[in-house]
């Protein structure tokens, strides 16, 4: 490891002299600062200077400053002079030689530019604004593996500023946390500077030579001026600029890939475990709390639980998770897990201790912590005391079991049959109306079939409704036959008619029935002469016309009505079936 | 020959119907149109847009079991965990044996549950392994055979002694299917649950927003209702666990599509 850091340590006591001219450019009208600094002790005397033609020196006082570097104490003489030229041009302040203890100290010549009134100034040069703010950057090690985490210093220095931003820095590989500042003061060379430090903590997350940085600052520093010449304006002028640091290289190691240990979820660090659990006699059903403490240096708050495939038999709860880091950095701390296991079955005994493993990167090795198991008791509940033991996921003790699956399947490519949005069949009108359909159909025909077992197992009425068919119909034909006049047919189908009617109502085949049965079967049953005499006369007509069957159609049409009253009267209206 | 009347009349008739017939298949291009840009926007991974355009075809009254199940997928994608389950829950019931809606469903029971999912006794995987109209057709048929052997039996007696047997195994195939049908229809009907649909639901011991907090349930725990007053719903979980929390947290599974009028984006 190689620790990056700007120390310099402060000079012994003898004095130095220091001469500076600010600034080296002005215009007309304006005047410069000429600034003495003795450190380790002071002159003599007032420092005289040489004479300059059309430069005009006066002493505009002096201060002493007092600085603790590391732990040493200095101080130092300060005298100024106004350095005021009488016209443009270009000048040289030679060299000043105060009179001092100890060894002759002189100044180098100093250049000194005056400017027309009108002219523009020039920007100050780079490597002055270098001097008076710059960017550093430092790591713990160049040399870390892949998820380990790091310290980073950045350290932005500056004379004299203000508005400092948060710096912006470039770690394109590695994730960096949030920074923690620190304000003091350092010297760097013979200049003290004020020092902002940011710190922060950083983890690769791939392997490589890998640059880290460059950091940048932003900062509104102050650049001393001439003495302006309202004494209300300040002898500085304000430029924002933004040092940059150079990048760091780092070298990013790979876990090693042997020996890697079953449920490594990729922490690196140094760490410790530890493991509660309870209530540890319990029934079935009840919640065992466990807590996991992971504690240690590394990224803490990315470390998880491994899945522990033992628990199974257990009804988990979702892990809820809490860290707490140690420093302000979060470079260490701890994690606590918290589950919610229930036990399934009263065949548990014990609760498989949990396992953590982690890369060590100072023993550059994989490490496994483990916890003892928990000895459980847990008794059958009421309503499992008679099931036999279950497990939860039957299909993990299965060989070819595949693994939970670790998102949802996919969507679907095509939408299938498309239906109307409407409640199920069953719950439907329609639908329930239709299935009543096939049962009226068999209560339509079973109706119908006992009403023709009836008429099968009643002769008398089978027989009176075909005469009362075989009446209806043979009316119909006495209107055609007397329409054609056909007088022959037409008083042989009366006698039919008759003979049948008077046959089904006396109980006797129809061609036994003649004119004697009005005497021999109707007279007895109490049928009255008035009913009779038609029913007589009518046979007499049938007899007669077979001997003198001349009429007319009007004339058969005229028995007609007779013939339908007679049929009417011996037993019911024609057409009855 | 046809009246004047009567030829505009027929001509209106066919023209009506050939439009009816060219716009029918115009309609169906609409939906699967519809149904494949979502799937388009759920690949490109805008979940809710695709969520929004599945939801346009079933404001349009049609859906389907793959519909349903691609916008649970959608919400589900969108962390809208109760609102997929919820439309797991209706493809569910159009397929019932669908393995990718299964696996879907036991998924996010197992997130939410943190382990297995409870197991559901066999009786009631047995009645869900069908769908209501499958159930429903599963019993008239045996049940028509029997009634149209019956009424066949009535019309030609002398057929009845034949068809006996058929007659016998047709009725008894029937009465079982009904009974099973009557079953599924119970389990279907008998128990209403719900899905919760917000990030976390405190349960309570009482129906009070004073009543003191027993558990909290996540989004698309879900639930069976026993009980409602006043805003709040008395429910079970999976652990077996009672209590109350608000009606407005949960969607109810029997509950016909949230359908609303979607704004295009």
């Amino acid at each position: 490891m190689v620790l990056l850091l700007y120390c310099v340590v402060a000079p012994a006591a003898a004095l130095t002299f220091t001469a500076r001219l600010l600034p080296d450019t002005i215009r007309q009208g304006d005047t410069a600062t000429l600034r003495l600094e003795f450190s380790g002790g002071s002159p003599k005397a007032l420092p005289s200077i040489p004479a300059v033609p059309n430069l005009t020196f006066a002493f505009a006082g002096q201060s002493t400053e007092w600085s603790m570097v590391n732990g040493q104490q200095s101080s130092k003489m300060i005298y100024l002079f106004r350095v005021i030229p009488a016209q443009p041009g270009d000048y040289t302040i030679p060299a000043i030689t105060p009179l001092v203890e100890g060894p002759p100290q002189t100044s180098p010549p100093m250049k000194f530019k005056v400017l027309p009134g009108t002219a523009p100034l020039p920007a100050a040069p780079q490597a002055d604004l270098d001097k008076l703010a710059f960017f550093r950057l430092f790591v713990e090690t160049n040399e870390v593996y892949v998820g380990q985490v790091f310290g980073v210093e950045m350290k932005l220095y500056f004379i004299a500023g203000q508005d400092v931003q948060l710096p912006n820095l470039r770690c394109d590989g590695f994730i960096a946390n949030k920074t923690v500042n620190a304000q003091g003061r350092e010297q760097v060379g013979d200049t003290i500077y004020n020092v902002i430090s940011f710190r922060t903590v950083a983890v690769p997350v791939k392997a490589g030579r890998l640059a880290f940085g460059p950091g940048e600052c932003n900062i509104t520093i102050r650049i001393p001026t001439a003495a302006p010449s309202n004494p209300f304006q300040p002898p500085y002028s304000l430029k924002q600029v933004s040092p940059k640091s150079d990048p760091v290289v780092m070298n990013v190691l790979p876990l090693p890939r042997e020996n890697v240990p079953p449920g490594f979820s990729g922490a690196v660090g140094n760490y410790s475990l530890a493991m509660t659990a309870g209530p540890t006699n319990l029934m079935v059903g009840d919640p065992i709390t466990i807590k996991v403490q992971i504690a240690g240096s590394g990224a803490i708050d990315s470390v998880m639980l491994p899945a522990m495939e033992a628990w199974r038999e257990f009804k988990a709860y979702p892990i809820n998770s809490k860290s707490e880091a140690a420093d302000p950095l979060a470079r260490s701390g701890v994690k606590t897990f918290e589950q919610i296991l229930i036990p399934q079955n009263a065949e548990i005994k014990k609760l498989p201790g949990v396992t953590f493993s982690f890369f060590d990167p100072q023993v550059k090795q994989y490490r496994v912590l483990t916890q003892p198991d928990v000895p459980l008791l847990v008794r059958p509940s009421d309503a499992a005391a008679q099931q036999p033991t279950v497990l939860t996921n039957i299909t993990a003790n299965t060989p070819s079991a595949p693994p939970p699956a670790k998102d949802i399947a996919h969507i679907k490519p095509r939408p299938g049959l498309l239906a109307d949005i409407q409640p199920p069949l069953i719950r439907q009108t329609w639908f329930q109306v239709v299935q009543t359909l096939p049962a009226f159909v068999c209560l339509a025909l079973f109706i119908r079939r006992k009403r023709q077992e009836h008429l099968e197992n009643n002769p008398r009425l089978r027989r009176a409704r075909e005469v009362g068919a075989f009446v209806e119909n043979g009316l119909r034909q006495l209107h055609a036959h007397a329409g054609a006049n056909e007088d022959e047919k037409f008083f042989e189908l009366i006698f039919h008619l008759l003979q049948a009617r008077l046959g089904e109502r006396l109980d006797l085949p129809a061609s036994a029935i003649t004119q004697s049965v009005i005497d021999e079967h109707l007279r007895p049953v109490g049928w009255t002469e008035e009913k009779l005499v038609p029913l007589r006369e009518m046979f007499q007509t049938c007899d007669q016309a077979r001997f003198a069957p001349q009429r007319t159609s009007q004339e058969l049409a005229a028995l007609i009505p007779k013939v339908e009253a007679i049929l009417q009267q011996l037993g019911g209206e024609p057409g009855r079936n | 020959m046809m009246a004047p009347r009567s030829w505009f009349a027929t001509g209106a008739t066919v023209v009506f119907a050939a439009l009816i017939l060219i716009a029918l298949p115009a309609v169906a291009i609409d939906f699967n149109a519809a149904f494949d840009s979502a799937g388009k926007s759920y690949e490109q991974g805008r979940y809710a847009e695709s969520a929004r355009a599945y939801e346009s075809i079933l404001a349009g009254g049609k859906t389907s079991a793959a519909i349903y199940y691609n916008l649970g997928n959608a919400l589900f994608k969108d962390n809208r965990v109760g609102q997929a389950v919820y439309y797991y829950r209706q493809a569910e019931r159009l397929s019932p044996r669908d393995p990718e809606l299964q696996a879907n469903l036991a998924f996010i029971r197992r997130a939410i549950s943190g382990g297995t999912e409870a197991e559901t006794d066999r009786w009631q995987q047995f009645l869900r392994g069908l769908s209501l109209n499958e159930w429903t057709w599963l019993a008239l048929v045996p049940l028509w055979a029997w009634l149209l052997l019956l009424a066949l039996g009535q019309w030609r007696t002398q057929w009845k002694a034949k068809l006996r047997g058929y007659t016998v195994t047709g009725g008894a195939m029937g009465g079982v299917t009904i009974v099973l049908l009557v079953s599924a229809l119970n389990d279907h009907y008998r128990a209403e649950s719900a899905v919760v649909t917000v990030k976390e639901s405190v349960v309570r011991y009482g129906p009070l927003a004073e009543s003191k907090s027993y558990f909290t349930l996540r989004d698309g725990a879900e639930v069976t209702i026993l009980d409602t007053k006043d805003g709040w719903l008395q429910v079970l979980d999976a652990s077996q666990r009672f209590g109350w929390l608000r009606k407005e947290q949960v969607i109810f599974v029997n509950a016909r599509p949230p359908i609303r009028s979607v704004q295009k984006s």
